[in-house]
């Protein structure tokens, strides 16, 4: 019962996507009612041909009535056709607003979100969910709605014709409407399941095409085929077993209502046929009507799993839409003005639960200051500038730009100060140039080519092909240093009062990094940066150098600082080559 | 345009009708019997309306009027259960469908398993997992077409004939004057059929559009929400939009355009039979349960009529997924080799003048490289950025191929050797560590049999792991992936190096781990690969110069190019260019 009361809120909640096209709607409505009206005539012509024309022979009113049917007809064929194509005009449209409401909803979405759901579910709920919602409001919906108004309208006809036996054969109808209710009901069960394998599949191809060269080094073909045959076989297990219980069910469905309602006319009607209490030509309309009295029920019942794979897609675009945005994760209204430090007073975080990433962290990042992170992998540095960014708010304690908290600044125009680059480094199908603006078209090309040889690396990745090389997917085509400097390109094109480099470094061989240090060292001198590295050379300069243990600081101070009070310091430059490069020089 | 339909007729055949004769031969049985069924109606019908004109005509010849309708009603009960039996039919069609997905998903599987680079180069995953789920199962696409669109198609091809047929025993004139629209209809269906298939192709381009920025999207959110792009994006997406928009309704117009001629010719065709047919009726010609079983049969052929050029366009929107099916399979990939010899034991690895480039040049990325490692040796590889270290990985593992040159596994030929059989003996690390869902021993252990304890333990330790498995709540059955917890880089990381060390490899491949493995894991790392693993060959790529410390010679690239392979402090006296690199790299 409760599940009923949900689908029809969702039902309702879709309305309004209706509202903006009432003219549609209504013209779609209206000239299915004409069709419908078309449909019943036609019977009632033939039977009248029955029993009126053929036994007066009356050549001059069959063809009058033939002129009347031809009518009908050439009506009916243009409405259906107006109909189709303002039926599916709506549903079009209104699943297009569905996915560029859905879009922009998500793209509002604290990040969070996508660390929870992965990219290709993502994906389907804007473009497969939103496809399975349009068949439900357009053409389908209309389809029912139009056979419950012709059933309605039979019923009366045949009411008119003959009252006593068209009630007593629709006797049978409650229980066998009933009775195919209680199937769809146990039918979505399985639907149920089956959608669930199918994400489950998804998921397999995902991961294993990810990881396709993992596989194949590792000999695991056979594996990953394995893995997948499991799931498809469960799947068509569950599919077939559905399809099997349904066509049977129909089957004898079927042999109820054509065998046994025509039997019960004819059986009804005969005797008075052959009293000649009532022509054949009823007899006909009744035995046309009584065929098609079910087609409604069985329609519903054929595009059962259509709907309910509606009903779920609709209710999981809902469900999203539901989400909160950033927006309300933020108060969006002071607008952050950074001229003299950033401080992150007592921050503790904890992705889940009692799972403490970061716990009471004091850093100060004064403006125009060089500040470092370092530590082991895993001791919360990335966590730190994702929560700078506003990516996440923190658990506990505040994040206080020139006094005041982040938690209440516009968060675009903050994120707008900084220029980031991760650890992973994403790039977009596309060319160079597009990989650096990321589609803004705000910026211009020749401002992309200063950014690039501004890292110098206008030369080696460009190939001589400028930029609009393509760039294969995540980047394959390029080299992993290279990648690096294009993402530099891209903080720095976007001319940031804030650099955040995340674990950057690392990656990039010494002279390439060196070679950004150079070309950075201008700019970092007017600005403010962040820079989280495990290699510490890139960071001897640094004005301040926090170290990161376990989610806490457990030190502080420039590097000579550093060398003089920590022990741990002094071990991780030590591991790193360093002391004994320095007693070389 | 012809061929293009027996080309992928033929594809149906050989990839999924070939292997199920019986069963089809079952379909066609059970499709004639349905239509047989259907067809009986308007002619019982038909018996019943004469019946009753007979009686009513002569009562005296029918003293018992009801005994004879029985015998009619009884004809009815009879086709009714055979109907039950030929009503299963759709479930069988269902179920044939089912089947062919299955098949077509682990052929299509097995062959993108098989595919090297440049494949993935072309083709995005999120691609892939369309043309392997929704392109196969959904109406009306590959499987749905396969069977039940080519059984639908039969089966309003054997009602439109059965009809015909039983109404030419009835009345050939009017049988005539029935199927006179039907040349018409031939041609307007070879008229729009190329058009609708453009149409097709382009709505179906207008779908990859919107998943390609889909996928953009969301991979790259934190990138956008950053530098706060949304704006711009949200305004590319709805372009993209309307211009599905209008693909979409095009392909829906000349579809219902179609549809509406179509019922236009039929109709027609009723009308004559009114006009003809109630003529003949009048005189007499004809019986007015003939007149009506024509009726009806006109009305009855109406949605066969209606299918069939439905089903065209079905057709034509699978063939376009077939076509999208055969893509994958037609693109060409050299297997990593088709060598036979076995290789038991690595004892020397040889780089002979190999060059690499993609597409582009074929010695654009390496050029002449000339090295040799020999079992127990350790070496790193560095160099600066886009040198070329990873790309001697990928060859030596074999997911590249030499453009030039060859490699050398104990001085056989790479194209000779099993590739499987080297594989076997590798244990590798890649640059961004990939784990699969599962729990975190699965991932470790990737498919191993029968895993010994000791082995186990052993991998996760020298990994550095084992303390923070423990520190799960449960332990390395802990699942990892999208709904198991969030490792951290270095983890991940590490896990991958169990999953290597795991299977005893003889030679470890570690592609620049140094980006999330600290200098004091790093440390402990080495100390017990050596302790455990003492005659491992390793080849690293690294950017952190302490590694150096750990290996026995140092291959130093640069701009594609191999300087020279020799110990590092050997490597320091003889090229300059390797020592103005560390010299540079240690400068303060």
């Amino acid at each position: 019962m409760s599940r009923k009361k949900t689908d029809l809120r969702i039902i309702l909640r879709i309305f309004p996507y209706f509202a903006g096209e009432k003219k549609l709607f209504l013209t779609g409505f209206f000239s299915m009612m004409l069709v419908s009206a078309a449909n019943i005539v036609d019977p009632l012509i033939i039977g009248h041909i029955i029993d009126v024309i053929v036994p007066a022979k009356d050549m001059k009113q069959l063809f009058l009535f033939a002129g009347l049917f031809v009518a009908v007809i050439a009506l009916s064929g243009v409405l259906a056709y107006i109909q189709t194509i303002a039926m599916a005009r709506l549903g079009v449209s209104i699943i297009t607003r569905l996915k560029k409401d859905l879009y922009e909803h998500m793209l509002k979405l604290p990040i969070s979100y996508f660390d929870k759901n992965p990219v290709g579910s993502l994906m389907s709920r804007v473009e497969s969910d939103s496809e399975n919602v349009m068949q439900l409001f357009s053409s389908f919906s209309i389809m029912v709605i139009g056979n419950m108004l012709f059933f309605l309208a039979m019923v009366i006809v045949l009411l008119f014709k003959n009252a006593q036996v068209t009630l007593t054969i629709m006797i049978p109808i409650p229980f066998l409407f009933a009775a195919a209710l209680i199937m769809i009901n146990y039918l979505k069960r399985y639907f149920k399941k089956v959608r669930e394998l199918n994400a489950e599949i998804i998921a397999v191809l995902t991961e294993y095409i990810q990881g396709i060269f993992i596989v194949q080094l590792f000999n695991r073909e056979i594996m990953a085929s394995n893995i997948l045959d499991m799931k498809s076989k469960k799947k068509f297990t569950v599919e077939k077993n559905a399809a099997m219980l349904e066509y049977s069910f129909w089957s004898l469905y079927g042999f109820t209502i054509e065998i046994l309602f025509i039997v019960m006319v004819i059986l009804l009607l005969s005797p008075k046929v052959i009293a000649g209490a009532i022509t054949v030509g009823t007899l006909v309309i009744f035995i046309q009507y009584g065929r098609r009295i079910f087609e409604p029920l069985i329609q519903i019942s054929e595009n059962l799993n259509m709907i309910q794979r509606s009903m779920v897609s609709l209710a999981r675009i809902f469900s999203i839409l539901d989400i909160k945005d950033e927006r309300v994760m933020f108060h969006d209204s002071v607008k952050p003005e950074f001229n003299e430090a950033i401080v992150f007073e007592d921050v503790s975080f904890e992705y889940k639960k009692n799972e403490p990433v970061l716990s009471n962290i004091r850093i100060e990042i004064k403006k125009n200051k060089k500040v470092a992170l370092v530590g082991a992998s895993g001791s919360g540095k990335t966590t730190t500038v994702l929560l700078l960014c506003g990516f996440y708010h923190p658990t506990k304690g505040k994040i206080l730009v020139d006094g005041q908290d982040l938690r209440a600044a516009d968060i675009y125009q903050w994120r707008k100060k900084i220029g980031l680059v991760m650890q992973d480094i994403f790039m977009f199908p596309g060319n160079i140039l597009e990989n650096v603006r990321i589609y803004n078209d705000e910026i211009t090309k020749e401002m992309v080519l200063k950014s690039l040889s501004q890292v110098q690396l206008d030369e080696s990745v460009m190939q001589g092909e400028s930029v609009y090389r393509e760039l294969s997917e995540r980047g394959q085509n390029i080299s992993t240093g290279e990648r690096q400097l294009l993402s530099f390109a891209r903080a720095l094109v976007f001319n940031p009062e804030i650099i955040i480099l995340d674990e950057a470094t690392s990656s990039v061989d010494p002279r390439t990094e060196r070679r950004i240090r150079d070309a950075m060292h201008d700019m970092l001198k007017d600005r403010t940066s962040l820079i989280v590295a495990h290699r510490l050379s890139t960071v001897l300069n640094a004005d301040k150098i926090y170290l990161f243990q376990d989610g806490r600081i457990i030190a502080e101070g420039n590097h000579a600082q550093l060398m003089e009070k920590s022990e741990e310091y002094r071990k991780l430059v030590k591991l790193q080559f360093l002391t004994k490069d320095e007693d070389e020089n | 345009m012809k061929m293009k339909i027996d080309k992928h007729i033929i594809w149906i055949w050989r990839n999924l009708w070939s292997n199920y004769k019986r069963f089809i031969v079952l379909l066609v049985f059970i499709t004639m019997l349905s239509t047989a069924v259907s067809v009986s109606y308007p002619f019982i019908f038909k018996l019943l309306i004469d019946k009753f004109a007979e009686i009513a005509e002569n009562r005296a010849l029918h003293p018992e009027p009801m005994k004879e309708i029985y015998r009619i009603i009884w004809i009815f009960v009879i086709i009714g259960i055979v109907r039950i039996f030929a009503g299963l039919y759709p479930g069988f069609r269902a179920y044939m469908n089912l089947v062919f997905e299955y098949i077509l998903r682990k052929k299509y599987f097995g062959e993108i398993l098989r595919k090297d680079y440049k494949f993935f180069l072309k083709f995005r995953t999120g691609d892939l997992v369309t043309r392997l789920t929704e392109d196969l199962s959904d109406f009306p696409k590959i499987c749905w077409f396969s069977c039940s669109g080519i059984f639908r198609a039969f089966d309003s091809f054997s009602k439109i004939v059965f009809s015909l047929a039983m109404m030419a025993a009835l009345s050939w004139r009017l049988t005539l004057i029935s199927i006179l629209p039907l040349p018409i209809m031939v041609v307007i269906f070879l008229i729009t059929s190329e058009k609708l298939y453009k149409r097709f192709k382009l709505n179906q381009e207008a779908i990859s559009e919107i998943n390609n920025q889909l996928e953009m999207t969301f991979s790259g959110v934190k990138i956008i929400k950053a530098f706060v792009c949304e704006e711009k994006y949200r305004r590319f997406f709805k372009k993209t939009l309307d211009r599905k928009f209008d693909t979409q309704m095009d392909v829906v117009k000349l579809d219902t355009q179609l549809h509406m001629v179509y019922q236009y010719i039929d109709q027609f065709a009723q009308i004559g039979v009114i006009l003809f047919g109630g003529y003949m009726v009048v005189v007499g010609e004809i019986s007015v349960g003939t007149f009506f079983a024509f009726y009806t049969y006109l009305a009855m052929l109406v949605y066969p009529m209606l299918d069939l050029p439905q089903l065209f366009v079905s057709g034509k929107q699978a063939f376009v997924n077939i076509d999208r099916l055969e893509e994958i399979k037609e693109f060409p990939s050299t297997p990593p080799s088709s060598g036979k010899k076995r290789i038991e034991k690595v004892d020397s690895i040889i780089f002979k003048n190999v060059s690499f480039g993609y597409e582009e040049r074929e010695d654009g990325i390496l050029r002449n490289i000339n090295f040799e490692v020999r079992r127990g040796e350790r070496v790193v590889i560095i160099g600066p950025v886009g040198a070329g270290k990873s790309t001697i990985l990928s060859l030596l593992t074999g997911i590249l191929k030499p453009t030039r040159g060859g490699i050398f596994i104990n001085g056989t030929s790479v194209e000779e050797v099993e590739m499987s059989s080297f594989r076997e003996k590798i244990g590798y690390v890649p640059q961004e560590p990939l784990l699969f869902s599962g729990t975190i021993r699965e991932n470790i252990e990737f498919g191993l049999k029968e895993v010994k304890e000791d082995a186990y333990r052993e991998a996760v330790s020298v990994s550095q792991i084992e303390k923070e498995i423990e520190g799960f709540m449960d332990k390395d059955r802990t699942m990892i992936g999208q709904r198991g917890v969030n490792l951290s880089g270095g983890q991940k990381q590490r896990i991958a190096i169990a999953r290597a060390l795991i299977r005893k490899p003889e030679v470890l491949i570690l592609d620049d781990i140094t980006a999330s493995l600290d200098a004091e894991n790093e440390e402990k790392l080495w100390r017990e690969i050596g302790r455990i693993f003492k005659d491992i060959t390793c080849f690293i790529v690294s950017h952190r110069l302490s590694t150096i410390r750990y290996v026995d010679n140092v291959v130093f690239m640069e701009a594609g190019m191999l300087v020279g392979k020799d110990k590092h402090e050997k490597m320091v006296d003889r090229f300059e260019s390797y020592r103005d690199y560390i010299q540079e790299r240690t400068k303060k």
